[in-house]
C-alpha cells in the first residue's frame, strides 16, 4: 500500500524491469504482481501467438503511462497527484494483465525503455495535458488494436482496459475544465 | 491519499466489495441484485450472430434511454445535474441510432421500444440492477441507480465483444462500453461532490469474471 509519504520516482519505476517488479518497488505491494496476486494467477486466458505484436504494442503504450504518472506526480498539487497515484497503480495492473496475456502466448514481452521522451513541462496545467494527450493517445491505440485480436476473451479484456483508461480520460480532462464526455463514442481524438 | 482510503488494484475483489467501494452504503449496494455472475451475459444468451447480439445491445440502449428520460422528467434534477443527464441521454440516443443502422444494414428490424417502466425494470433487473424506477425519489438516488444502469451496459458491451465477428462492429462496441464508463465516472463525481477517487474504483470496467473470481 502506498501512503502519503510515499515517493513514486522516476528511478524507481527504471530500476527494475518488468511491471511486477515495477509494481514491488513502487508500492511495496503484492497486489499487483502475477506471482502473488490470486486473481492473476487464476487468469485463465490463452492468447494466441499472433496477438503477440498487438498486445506489445499496447504494453508499450502501458509503459509510457506509467512513466508519464511516475514522472508527473511528484510536480503535482496534493489532489491531483492523489488522483494520478492511483491512476499510476491501475496502469501497473493493464501492464501486468497485458505480460500475463503474452507469456501465455509464449510471446517475448516488449520490455520498457531506460527513458521517455517527455519535454519539459512547466506548471500543473502543462503536465495534465501532457498526461491527457498520452491518454488520448491510449486510447487511439487500443481502439485500433482491440478489432485486430483474434481471442474474443482477449478482445474483452483488452477492452476493459481501454474503458477504464476512457474513465482516467474523463477525470483529466474535467481537472482542465474540459468537457469530461464530449461525445458518444470514445475515439481518443477529444 | 490517506491509507484508509487507497484501494489496492489487482486485489481480487467481490462484485458487491467494488460496488460498496464506488458508490458506499446500503442504499448503493441495494440497487445490485444478488447474483455472483455478471448479468448481462445472461441478457445476451441465445444471441449467437452480429445480427441478435446488435438486436439485444439496442434492446438494452431502448431501455436505458427510457430510464434517463423517466428520471429527468420524475426527479428534477438541480440544473447542473439535469445538463448532465440530458447529454448523457443525448449519448444513448446516438448509441441506438449506430446500433438500428447496423441492424438495417443487415436486414433486420429494430426491436420494440419498451412502453412502460415495468418493462424497462425487467431490463434492467437482467442487466444486474435491483432499482426500480418508480421508486426512486431524489435525485441523489437516480444519480446512484444510473450509475448502476451505465454498469451494466458496460457489462452487456464487453460480453458482445467476446461474441461479435465483425471487426467493425468490435470497434463500434468498444467505443461506446468506453463512452458509458464515462458516463459513470462523470455519474459518480456528481453523486460525490467531485470524489475522484471514488469515481474511478478499478482498473478494469467491467470488472471481468477473470479478474474477479
Amino acid at each position: 500500500m502506498v501512503g502519503d509519504s510515499t515517493r513514486v520516482s522516476r528511478r524507481d519505476l527504471l530500476a527494475v524491469s518488468g511491471a511486477a517488479g515495477v509494481a514491488l518497488a513502487l508500492a511495496g505491494c503484492t497486489d499487483v504482481t502475477t506471482s502473488t496476486n490470486p486473481t492473476l494467477s487464476k487468469l485463465a486466458l490463452k492468447a494466441n501467438p499472433s496477438d503477440v505484436p498487438i498486445l506489445n504494442g499496447l504494453l508499450e503504450i502501458e509503459y509510457l503511462l506509467a512513466y508519464a504518472y511516475t514522472a508527473a506526480t511528484p510536480l503535482l498539487n496534493r489532489a491531483d497527484s492523489r488522483t494520478t497515484r492511483q491512476f499510476l497503480h491501475y496502469e501497473l495492473a493493464h501492464i501486468t494483465v497485458l505480460r500475463t496475456l503474452i507469456d501465455s502466448a509464449h510471446g517475448k514481452a516488449a520490455a520498457q525503455r531506460s527513458t521517455y521522451p517527455l519535454g519539459h513541462r512547466q506548471g500543473a496545467r502543462e503536465l495534465l495535458s501532457l498526461l491527457h494527450r498520452i491518454k488520448a493517445e491510449s486510447i487511439r491505440r487500443y481502439l485500433s488494436a482491440i478489432p485486430r485480436l483474434s481471442h474474443g476473451g482477449v478482445r474483452g479484456l483488452t477492452a476493459s482496459i481501454m474503458a477504464n483508461e476512457g474513465q482516467q480520460l474523463t477525470v483529466l480532462r474535467k481537472s482542465l475544465g474540459l468537457e469530461p464526455v464530449p461525445a458518444a463514442l470514445a475515439t481518443g481524438a477529444e | 491519499m490517506e491509507r484508509g482510503d487507497e484501494r489496492p488494484v489487482g486485489r481480487c475483489d467481490t462484485r458487491r466489495g467494488f460496488v460498496r467501494g464506488a458508490l458506499g452504503g446500503a442504499v448503493a449496494a441495494g440497487f445490485m441484485a444478488a447474483r455472483s455472475q455478471p448479468a448481462a451475459a445472461g441478457l445476451l444468451t441465445g444471441a449467437g450472430s452480429d445480427g441478435e447480439l446488435l438486436e439485444k445491445l439496442l434492446g438494452i440502449e431502448q431501455a436505458v434511454i427510457y430510464a434517463y428520460r423517466h428520471l429527468i422528467a420524475s426527479i428534477r434534477p438541480p440544473a447542473s445535474v439535469a445538463s448532465t443527464l440530458r447529454k448523457f441521454l443525448g449519448h444513448e440516443l446516438v448509441h441506438a441510432r449506430m446500433l438500428s443502422d447496423e441492424l438495417s444494414r443487415r436486414g433486420r428490424k429494430p426491436p420494440a421500444p419498451p412502453r412502460s417502466a415495468s418493462a424497462v425494470d425487467a431490463v434492467l433487473t437482467a442487466l444486474g440492477v435491483n432499482g426500480r424506477l418508480e421508486q426512486i425519489h431524489g435525485w441523489e438516488q437516480a444519480l446512484q441507480l444510473l450509475v448502476f444502469v451505465e454498469w451494466g451496459e458496460a457489462g452487456a458491451y464487453h460480453d458482445a465483444i467476446l461474441k461479435l465477428a465483425d471487426p467493425a462492429l468490435v470497434r463500434l462496441a468498444t467505443q461506446i462500453l468506453t463512452c458509458e464508463g464515462q458516463q459513470s465516472t462523470v455519474l459518480i463525481e456528481l453523486a460525490h461532490h467531485g470524489d475522484v477517487q471514488r469515481a474511478v474504483p478499478h482498473a478494469f470496467l467491467p470488472l471481468v469474471p477473470e479478474l474477479a473470481a
